[in-house]
């Protein structure tokens, strides 16, 4: 017996599960959203190598593309954590269903788990999904937990509890073995959520407001208020860096870069200082749905939080959303701020926001703004301004940059900040 | 086509020094410490260029200690001497205002060495020689360093005379001047001028970066930074490097060589920009000359309350024309620079430090029009 094993080699192909999870409730969507995510998957892949990617029974599988021998497993995994809209992924390797090979397969992925010498604890989890097959559930994980056991007596022992490795086995038209489940960012994948317009500036909360709305399905377009010379043009080129990063999860996105100057200077000129930051807010709401409007994007959206800034108390949200004609979405609106700078840190965009080059030159902003404003006084500020003026002046003056994922995957690896 | 005004920052590469510089590495790939041939070449090479720098600055050749910058040349004199006087735990005195080589290897002498130091306060920005005098009757010294000519203010420090009070004084301590800004602009004769140890920095004078010198009395020795094969005489281990070696000795020549040309140049320029700057002015653009006197004539320090220095640097290089300033745009963060403070700056003030550096490369015309566009970014900016 043992000497029939041994002639049975170990061959596979190595594949890529992706789990769906949630998307698999949306019913007669459900097709729908596993196309966009299978597209979405695609489109990542595409820039890191050749890959075939195949959808069946709310999975997607990956594997080498045609004119490869072998799947880059560390490299498509990499990638694909990136993508919104699975719940996990799984390095899986497939083979047909023979005894022999699967016994072979099992042995040869048991030795690479135990080459450290050490001690685990594991248990089987087998599902048969083909009825056909002789063996039936129990008596596979058995004759499985049997064979690593023999094969490895001082180091493996079984936990069906809490144990450190689980080999998973599915049977289906193949045996499909592995040991890892990787979780995916979940979410929707994006373009099943419609556009937004994110309003990017340099800081911690704007691009994870992004990454949010993003993993939500939303396809992502940013608008950034540049006011030379008053901004530096590092303080530019850093959004413009956060952008990039953003395209790893929204995909390809347009940077609108406006030129803010002119309404900056008018609103020194014409408005209270203490009413500065709030009117400011209101212009670049009316200016950003301009654009948003002219790109036909239904809604805007903000890294605001409540009460972190003086502009962020309830009155004064309530003042700038007042010239808003199109929805805001503020989905760090409930979220602490420890919250938002450990997605930061996660997504990647923390060590970039944080570096000390100013969006909104501070000789503007008020030591004293207004922190509780009634609607009449944002009305009384903007009294002698031009608002219609200002405002289509501002999106003539805008300049568009289309950032495309693929020039940015891998670029943005900042190292962290000691603390 | 760029025309650039910030040379105290870093001066012009030089295209004869730089040919000279490519050829020498050329000529010069092997390492002087070997004894084969192409070794020894290496050698001579760089004993070659000790003798011309010794002949320019009027030291000794085995006084010349090749070093990688400014900075690297200040952090060994420093740190050297604050590690080997250590028991004798006397004072290390400078003026306030240092350029931060000096000022963050003494707040290291002091945070982790445990040595005294103690900054004198300049006198309407410059240096005060009163303050010296009463200081050394009260302290023991065991070093006293100080720039020769100041990075932001162009103020020419009276070496001279504090090189002879503290020799009087505190004949013990070892003295080190920072001429880094000095060269080609004021004389540097190391023998007459009584110091123990002098900084420079090539970079300024039109050589590639990565050349420093460090000057140094051959009776006061010292504990070198850099520890290893023992090149330098055991003063700076680290393999030399001849032909950035030679580039040095020809900026240095040259440095010397043109100095009187280039005072006379620079002086011109500086009353051409001046006058112009001050025809600019109305209600909407104004400004103060910080120079004190003396001052070398080719630093223009400028208080301009109208606008914010960076700003009015992003102005003038969109189109080409690059000035320096002295404190960027600071977060709530970051701190304005110490030595701008130590000039009676406020923090707000020093965001309004502009610093036009002019050089011989410079035509009349071009340092008009300067002042011109530094006005005209004013009154359109200033809010």
């Amino acid at each position: 017996m043992e000497n029939m094993m041994q002639e049975t080699k170990a061959h596979y192909r190595e594949l890529i599960l992706v789990r769906i999870g949630e998307i698999a409730l949306k019913g007669l969507n459900r097709g729908r959203f596993e196309k966009q995510l299978l597209k979405n998957l695609e489109y990542r892949l595409r820039h890191e190598g050749s890959y075939k990617l195949t959808r069946a029974d709310s999975r997607i599988w990956i594997e080498a593309g045609d004119d490869q021998q072998t799947l880059d497993t560390a490299t498509a995994l990499t990638a694909v954590q990136d993508v919104f809209g699975y719940v996990s992924a799984s390095p899986v390797r497939a083979f047909p269903l023979d005894l022999d090979l699967l016994d072979a397969n099992v042995l040869k992925l048991a030795e690479e788990k135990f080459e450290d010498g050490r001690k685990h604890s594991f248990k089987l989890e087998v599902k048969r999904a083909n009825k056909a097959f002789p063996l039936k559930t129990y008596d596979l994980a058995v004759r499985l937990g049997d064979l690593i056991l023999d094969h490895f007596a001082d180091q493996a022992w079984v936990d069906v509890h809490e144990p450190e490795l689980t080999f998973y086995l599915e049977v289906r038209e193949d045996f499909y073995l592995y040991t890892e489940i990787i979780p995916g960012r979940k979410g929707l994948p994006v373009g099943m959520g419609g556009r937004g317009m994110l309003m990017l500036s340099g800081g911690i909360d704007s691009p994870v407001a992004g990454y949010m709305m993003a993993s939500r399905g939303m396809r992502l377009s940013a608008i950034y208020f540049h006011t030379f010379p008053y901004t530096s043009e590092e303080a530019k080129q850093k959004v413009i860096d956060l952008a990039k990063i953003l395209t790893r999860y929204a995909g390809d996105l347009d940077l609108y870069i406006v030129d803010f100057t002119s309404t900056q200077l008018a609103l020194n000129e014409v408005c209270p200082e203490d009413m500065m930051t709030i009117v400011m807010r209101r212009m670049m709401i009316r200016i950003a749905q301009a654009v948003a409007q002219e790109e036909k994007i239904p809604g805007l959206i903000s890294g605001e939080s409540m009460g972190q800034v003086a502009s962020q108390t309830l009155e004064a949200l309530v003042c700038t959303d007042k010239v808003a004609e199109m929805p805001i979405f503020r989905p760090l609106i409930g979220l602490d701020k420890d919250a938002t700078i450990r997605l930061a840190r996660d997504i990647g965009t923390f060590e970039t926001s944080i570096l000390p080059y100013e969006d909104c030159c501070t000789v503007f902003v008020a030591k004293h703004p207004k922190t509780h404003p009634r609607l009449g006084d944002a009305a009384r500020a903007e009294k002698h301004l031009d608002v219609l003026g200002l405002t289509l002046e501002a999106v003539q003056k805008t300049e568009k940059i289309p950032l495309k994922l693929a020039d940015n995957i891998g670029k943005y690896d900042r190292i962290s900040p000691l603390h | 086509m760029s025309h650039y005004f910030d040379q105290t920052a870093t001066g012009d590469l030089d295209p004869e020094v730089l040919e000279f510089y490519i050829e020498s590495l050329r000529k010069y790939p092997a390492n002087p410490a070997t004894r084969y041939a192409g070794g020894q070449a290496a050698k001579s090479a760089l004993e070659e260029a000790k003798t011309r720098i010794a002949r320019a600055l009027n030291c000794l050749p085995n006084e010349v200690i090749f070093t990688s910058s400014g900075t690297e040349s200040i952090n060994t004199v420093i740190k050297s001497i604050s590690l080997q006087t250590r028991s004798r735990d006397g004072l290390l005195l400078a003026p306030a205002a240092e350029h931060a080589a000096t000022s963050q290897s003494l707040d290291f002498a002091a945070e982790e060495l445990g040595r005294k130091v103690a900054y004198l306060p300049l006198r309407q920005r410059s240096f005060d020689l009163g303050l010296l005098e009463d200081t050394l009757k009260k302290e023991s010294l065991d070093l006293f360093t100080s720039v020769y000519v100041h990075n932001l203010t162009g103020a020419i420090y009276p070496i001279h005379d504090m090189a002879t009070l503290v020799r009087k004084q505190a004949p013990q301590a070892r003295i080190h001047v920072d001429a880094v800004q000095a060269l080609g602009k004021c004389e540097i004769n190391f023998a007459a001028m009584d110091v123990d140890y002098l900084s420079l920095s090539l970079h300024k004078v039109g050589c590639p970066r990565g050349s420093g010198l460090l000057l140094a009395n051959f009776k006061k020795p010292f504990i070198p930074l850099l520890h290893g094969g023992g090149q330098e005489e055991g003063r700076r281990s680290s393999t030399e490097n001849p032909a950035l070696a030679l580039a040095s000795a020809l900026a240095v020549e040259k440095a010397v060589a043109g100095r009187e040309d280039w005072l006379q140049k620079v002086s011109d320029l500086r009353k051409a920009f001046l006058a112009a700057l001050q025809q600019e002015k109305d209600a909407k653009f104004t400004y103060e000359l910080l120079s004190p006197d003396p001052a070398v004539p080719h630093i223009v320090p400028l208080y301009i309350p109208g606008l914010r220095a960076q700003n009015i640097q992003t102005v003038l290089s969109q189109e080409g024309w690059e000035v320096g300033i002295g404190s960027a745009c600071s977060s709530s963060k970051q701190k304005a620079p110490q030595a701008l403070l130590d000039l009676g700056l406020t923090a707000e003030q020093t965001l309004h430090f502009l610093r036009v550096s002019l050089s011989p490369r410079h035509t009349r015309k071009e340092v008009v029009d300067l002042a011109g566009r530094i006005a005209q970014a004013v009154r359109t900016f200033a809010i």
